[in-house]
């Protein structure tokens, strides 16, 4: 009988061995099955790539798919928020595991173009898309923009006696305590772009920002991982307020989560643009410029809506869904992305040290 | 099997000693230790738990490393031989039969890995199954089988690989009484018949009598004698021999004179001769050893010795004896019934001095 | 004297050089912990030795704000410690002492988390008892705060408790009935048999639950992660400075402020208050226990245990039925689309790579554990009680302090000089992608549990059985592999399912060597429930347990089955 035990020992091993040396039979045998596993690291140029991909999950996986169908190249992706992917670049700075990094907001592309962890490149495809929203050189490139704004359950906030909030000051209501939530600003872009709106609005004044969060966090039930985390959280009536983009706000509300509405500050708030860039020292390169081509034709920028993700493209040629936010409609503050770049590290740091570990009071 | 004529296994230990560390502790649990062991003896190391006797025999076996010393056996100096290329068989205390493998398959174990052919070793294993009495028992698993017949299995495990050297470590005391005197008398049988030198590990003094050709008494990691039963028992070499070798009335005497082998001392208000030790000068003090089936008992009215107690266990009667204050054991092996003693009766005291001995005086370890 | 010692010492080695058996098992063993263990461990303290670090513990340490998470930490395995002991008594108590009905769903019930994925009761718990949650506020209308201190303390509580209720259970099983009868024969009352006999003789066994409970609940990383609210713990700020910032001076600053606490109350555990035990775990009972005849209190036993058994049949129905649900919570129309996405859709790839490297990581660490059981117990050799304390780090070191070890000693090629000793094992550039440091993190947070169940085992194992095997010329590998191993055979197939469970649910040690090439299952359902897409975080719970569960079937059909597998589990812990 213990012969039994070590043939399981070998076959096991023999098996296991086999199974991660070999290129491991799909699940399905689609050609599209893009969860191809490569078990080796990609050599230079070999045909492979691996991005990035800060949005939600599914627009990531349509978009790999769609990828890889098109151009035969096996496509890969790690999802990340925006601030831990720009610290995962950081840790992986000198031997990439990366080639190119999509989505998230643009203070977390420069900071990395600063930090050096992205490298230039002005697609051809780049130049329908209006300056405002891409770096000159090329180290970051809009591909959609969102506005942020309160995701709220309208149940909750009845039973609470409240009304859809629409001011930044509505939020600090004691009757709401323990009812918001937002992303932590150290992972997430969607919060620091909430962050940078408050202190846009206060003038540029940091610490007033950081007085406002203070007093915002007596009614913050948790800080998630993911910005777009607290939607589903105030979708299933954990709580009343998501501080969210609105175009997440819209994607629960279509998922089914009917209670959701979207309502705007009316002191005026912040808006993101999603970027792409390549990260520097890329593996493949030349099917890194590739994806940033494409993600900017207007086409695959159609791709987000079929996955409720109704951001609004930055090709003028595309499509824009009836759900996506009227920018026109809204008072917007006046984003400066290199400065909130610039004061990032600082803030997240300080938000990290004073406020999100903080007692309520 | 047949007995072997001119009988290999000579074995000798040369000051082996074997020093055990605990923390900053260093025990030595054998203590130079030298010993002769004549091919065919059957020898037992006896002595209280901790003496030295069961690590000396794994010292032989080899699962333990020497300290120092030698350990040569048919003139091969075996000390570092590791324990598996000896040429010896043990018995352990707790048969240690593999509970995985069945009977056939824990006495072939060896057999099979000495690479020798399936039918010889089915051969072998029957015939020593046979000779243990173990016919048919072949399939079965240990765990199914008497106390007694899981010892036979494991002695014959050992015996069918022919060892030069047959190791027993207290074989015997997981057994019931009627089953030990039994197997006593097996293993005796056994072994003079296949004339393999044993080395047999016990606490108990009756078994070392009954199997020994000599018994090595130790204390502390020391040998303390060397000899054969009689000797062992009649002629003890120190205090601790006499005491651990059945039990004894110890009585301090002055030695009156030497007469050859035997001392002249005063006991009981009378002078006997009795044998003596060797080392022992006239004038000093001594110990007058007296087994207590050799003291006589005779009622005397007047006399200042009172039986104190009486026990009687029917094949024999034992006595206590207050002899103006110093208690002394004695016991009548063929008591009668008219002849019992009552408790209170006095009694004249005397013994038989040729079955007593004299011995060096030494301070008595308190118990 | 020096030089005795050192004569003995050579002796000693010249002695294990003779026997290749324990040369070839030692230098397997010592490299293994050297490499897998020691080295990134002394990396990640020499990170936060240096005078960058330095800066760090006097913030932590001089702010209020920090002192709080401190004390959080502690205050969490404190309680989680206190109740989760408490429960495994509990349920220890009627498995063993209490004569009543459904006692195998019970025990079944209390065992289910070894196999269970991190999330999967924290998850089912907001579903169920949050603001939104069924029951509370949809059955009772409550909306009941789960998020912070007290969901934590319950989720944790019934993640953890198994360690405690196994522990126990062999406590209570060992004990001698004959005490409680003399006890008894005395006068005494049952309550004061309880009380006077009873309960003090399983003292040791009930401060050693709580302490093991109280080094696995600081060191927990899912949970706070998922449902910390405002009450923040050491572990999930170890993992939002590495993740959040790469910031590995916080890192490594935090994990040693974690390690302290962790490291001391399991030294004390291990050494002092498993020593203290007065009743062998592994001793044979000897007749029947006493049982409780009184109805009130063993109705209000099976009640009170059952309502907890029913408790955690409900999360883990919930983590089932939620799988096949479009929405739990709002809109419960039963879709496959959750496995669709698992299964078929890209989470098939952290699927298939967590299964691969568990797979692989399984056996190594089985024969790894009964390797150093053997040499633990059965050999005799300088620096032996060492190995078997460094293998039990392994456990020892809260999840997210190996990670951050992992990271740092593995990222970078091991040079001396020009001479690479190892190239990066971990990262997506890493050799095999990164699978590699992946698999040393399986094996080492895997190979206490055999090692545990191998030296009880051993222990059990009258050692002239391989010494007759020895006496009658086997050599020391054959003696290990004709009779040892077979002998142990239950405490390796404990060592085997265990191992593939921790495996395929560990989360802390891991989360940071996640590479595009080598997906982990557990942090792809940490990235749903955050993202709160609980139903495909529920349908990968369910396939984890499945293949889990079908893992250790064929484990059991091959190995062979065997009783004591849970009495093995019990020690091992």
């Amino acid at each position: 009988m213990y012969r039994r035990i070590w043939v399981l020992v070998l076959c096991v091993t023999i098996l296991s061995i086999l199974a991660a040396c070999t290129a491991p039979v799909p699940p399905t045998t689609a050609p599209t099955q893009a969860a191809a596993q490569p078990t080796a690291a990609p050599a230079a140029g070999s045909g492979k790539l691996t991005v990035l991909c800060t949005p939600q999950e599914d627009w990531c996986v349509a978009l790999t798919k769609a990828f890889q169908a098109e151009t035969g190249i096996e496509t890969n992706y790690v999802r990340l928020s925006s601030g831990e992917a720009v610290a995962r670049l950081r840790a992986g700075k000198d031997n990439p595991e990366f080639d190119v990094w999509f989505g998230g907001p643009m203070d977390g592309y420069e900071v990395a173009k600063a930090e050096g962890l992205v490298e230039p490149y002005v697609s051809p495809n780049a130049a329908v898309i209006k300056d405002s929203i891409k770096d000159k050189d090329g180290y970051w490139t809009g591909i959609y923009v969102g506005a942020f704004g309160f995701c709220s359950n309208k149940d909750v906030l009845a039973s609470l006696g409240l009304d859809v909030p629409n001011s930044w000051d509505d939020l600090l209501d004691p009757k709401l305590k323990g009812q918001i939530a937002m992303a932590h600003p150290a992972t997430s872009g969607t919060a620091f772009t909430a962050f940078w709106t408050v202190v846009t609005l206060n003038g540029g004044d940091i610490d007033k920002a950081f007085e406002y969060f203070k007093k915002l966090n007596n009614n913050i039930l948790q800080y998630t991982k993911t910005g777009s985390a607290p939607g589903p959280m105030a979708g299933r009536g954990e709580i009343a307020i998501a501080l969210i983009f609105s175009h997440d706000c819209v994607k629960f509300q279509k998922e089914g989560m009917t209670s959701l509405v979207t309502s705007f500050p009316a002191e005026g708030t912040g808006y993101e643009v999603g970027g792409v860039g390549i990260v520097k020292g890329a593996k493949n390169i030349d099917a890194a410029k590739k994806w940033v081509d494409w993600v900017l034709t207007a086409k695959v920028q159609e791709i987000a809506a079929t996955v409720k993700s109704f951001q609004l493209p930055t090709n003028p040629d595309a499509a824009v869904p009836p759900e996506a936010v009227k920018l026109d409609t809204l008072k917007l503050v006046n984003y400066d992305f290199v400065a909130s770049a610039a004061a990032k590290k600082g803030i997240t740091e300080r938000f990290d040290a004073e406020i999100a570990p903080a007692p309520k009071e | 099997m047949t007995t072997q004529t001119s009988p290999s296994g000579h074995l000798l230990l040369n000051s082996i000693s074997k020093v055990f560390e605990q923390g900053s502790n260093r025990v030595r649990a054998v203590d130079n230790v030298s010993l002769e062991i004549h091919g065919g003896e059957f020898i037992t190391l006896l002595g209280p738990s901790g003496c030295g006797k069961t690590t000396t025999l794994r010292l032989i076996a080899g699962f333990e490393l020497p300290s120092s010393g030698q350990l040569v056996l048919d003139k091969r100096d075996i000390a570092n031989l590791p324990p598996n290329q000896r040429p010896m068989a043990m018995v352990f205390q707790s048969y240690a039969l593999f509970p995985h493998l069945n009977v056939f398959e824990n006495v072939a174990y060896g057999l099979h890995l000495k690479k020798m052919k399936d039918n010889e070793i089915r051969e072998a294993v029957e015939i020593v199954l046979n000779m243990m009495n173990l016919t048919g028992l072949g399939k079965r698993s240990p765990s199914q089988l008497s106390g007694g017949q899981q010892q036979r299995v494991a002695l014959a495990r050992a015996m069918v690989m022919k060892p030069k050297v047959l190791l027993f470590d207290e074989p015997l005391s997981n057994l019931d009484a009627k089953l030990r005197i039994q197997m006593r008398v097996e293993i005796r049988r056994l072994q003079q018949r296949l004339g393999i030198t044993s080395i047999y590990v016990t606490h108990d003094q009756v078994e070392a009598m009954s199997l020994s050709d000599r018994i090595v008494v130790m204390n502390k990691g020391r040998i303390e004698q060397v000899g054969t039963p009689v000797e062992i028992f009649l002629r003890p070499a120190s205090l601790f021999v006499a005491d651990f070798i059945g039990r004894a009335n110890f009585i301090e005497v002055t030695v009156l004179g030497r007469q050859g082998d035997s001392c002249v001392v005063k006991a009981f208000g009378a002078d006997f001769k009795v044998p003596c030790s060797p080392i022992i000068e006239t004038g000093k003090q001594a110990y007058l050893m007296i087994r207590p089936e050799m003291m006589k008992l005779t009622p005397q009215t007047g006399s200042k010795a009172q039986i104190r107690s009486t026990i009687y266990l029917g094949s024999s009667v034992e006595y206590e004896v207050d002899d103006g204050g110093s208690m002394l054991m004695a016991v009548d092996t063929q008591p009668h019934f008219e002849n019992i003693l009552s408790e209170g009766t006095p009694v004249a005291v005397s013994f038989d001095p040729s079955t007593s001995y004299v011995l060096p005086y030494e301070e008595r370890p308190s118990k | 004297m020096a030089t005795i010692s050192l004569k003995r010492r050579l002796g000693e080695f010249r002695r294990i050089g003779s026997d290749w058996t324990l040369l070839v098992g030692l230098l397997v063993v010592v490299l293994f912990l050297g490499v897998a263990i020691i080295y990134p461990l002394s990396k990640m303290l020499g990170v936060s030795f240096t005078a960058e670090s330095f800066a760090y513990y006097v913030r932590y340490f001089s702010s209020p704000v920090y002192q709080g998470i401190m004390w959080n930490t502690i205050q969490l395995g404190l309680v989680v410690g206190l109740f989760g002991t408490a429960l495994g008594f509990l349920f220890a108590y009627v498995q063993v002492r209490v004569d009543v009905p459904f006692k195998k769903f019970m025990n079944l019930m209390a065992l289910m988390p070894i196999i269970s994925p991190p999330f999967a009761v924290a998850t089912a718990a907001i579903v169920l008892f949050g603001r939104g949650g069924l029951i509370t506020y949809r059955l009772f209308g409550i909306r009941y705060n789960l998020y912070g201190f007290t969901g934590l303390t319950i989720v944790l509580t019934l993640s953890l408790f198994t360690v405690a209720y196994m522990n126990l259970q062999g406590m209570l099983r060992a004990l001698d009935p004959s005490l409680d009868e003399a006890a008894t024969n005395l006068g005494a009352s049952k309550w004061h048999v309880f009380r006077t006999i009873t309960l003090p003789m399983l003292i040791p066994g009930i401060a050693s639950s709580f302490l093991l409970l109280f080094v696995e609940a600081i060191a927990d990383l899912a949970n706070p992660l998922v449902l910390g609210g405002d009450f923040t713990v050491l572990a999930s700020r170890v993992y939002i400075a590495i993740s959040g910032e790469y910031d590995i001076f916080a890192g490594s600053v935090l994990s040693v402020i974690l390690l302290v606490p962790s490291l001391t109350v399991f030294i004390v555990q291990r050494y002092w208050v498993s020593r203290k035990s007065v009743i062998s775990v592994t001793g044979k009972p000897a007749g029947k226990p006493t049982m409780i005849t009184n109805p009130i209190v063993r109705w209000g036993l099976f009640a009170l245990t059952m309502f907890f058994s029913l408790l955690i049949l409900l999360i883990y129905g919930t983590v089932f039925v939620g799988a096949f649900t479009e929405l739990f919570g709002i809109n419960y129309t039963p879709t496959l689309r959750h496995f669709e996405f698992v299964v078929l859709g890209l989470g098939s790839q952290a699927m298939m790579d967590t299964t691969k490297m568990s797979l692989i990581a399984t056996p190594i660490a089985g024969v790894l554990g009964m390797l150093i059981a053997w040499l633990v117990v059965r050999k005799h050799f300088t620096g032996r009680s060492l190995i078997d304390f460094i293998s039990m780090l392994g456990i020892a070191l809260p999840g997210t302090v190996l990670g951050i070890g992992y990271l740092l000693a593995f990222n970078k090629p091991a040079d001396i000089g020009s001479i690479t000793l190892l190239p990066p094992l971990a990262g997506g550039t890493a050799i095999a992608g990164g699978t590699i440091a992946l698999i040393l993190a399986y094996v080492v947070r895997s190979v206490p549990a055999g090692v545990r169940a191998g030296v009880a085992s051993l222990q059990q194992i009258d050692p002239s059985i391989e010494e007759a095997s020895i006496s009658l010329g086997a050599d020391n590998a054959t003696t290990f592999r004709k009779v040892t191993l077979p002998l142990i055979r239950p405490a390796f197939l404990t060592g085997l399912v265990y191992s593939f469970a921790r495996s395929m649910t560990s989360l802390s040690a891991v989360i940071f060597l996640s590479t595009p090439y080598a997906k982990i299952m557990t942090a792809q359902i940490l990235n749903e429930v955050d993202a709160g897409r609980f139903g495909n975080a529920f349908a990968y719970c369910d396939i984890l347990i499945i293949m889990v569960l079908i893992v250790i079937g064929i484990l059991y059909f091959v190995v062979g089955t065997t009783t004591g597998v849970e009495r093995d589990f019990g020690v091992s812990l």
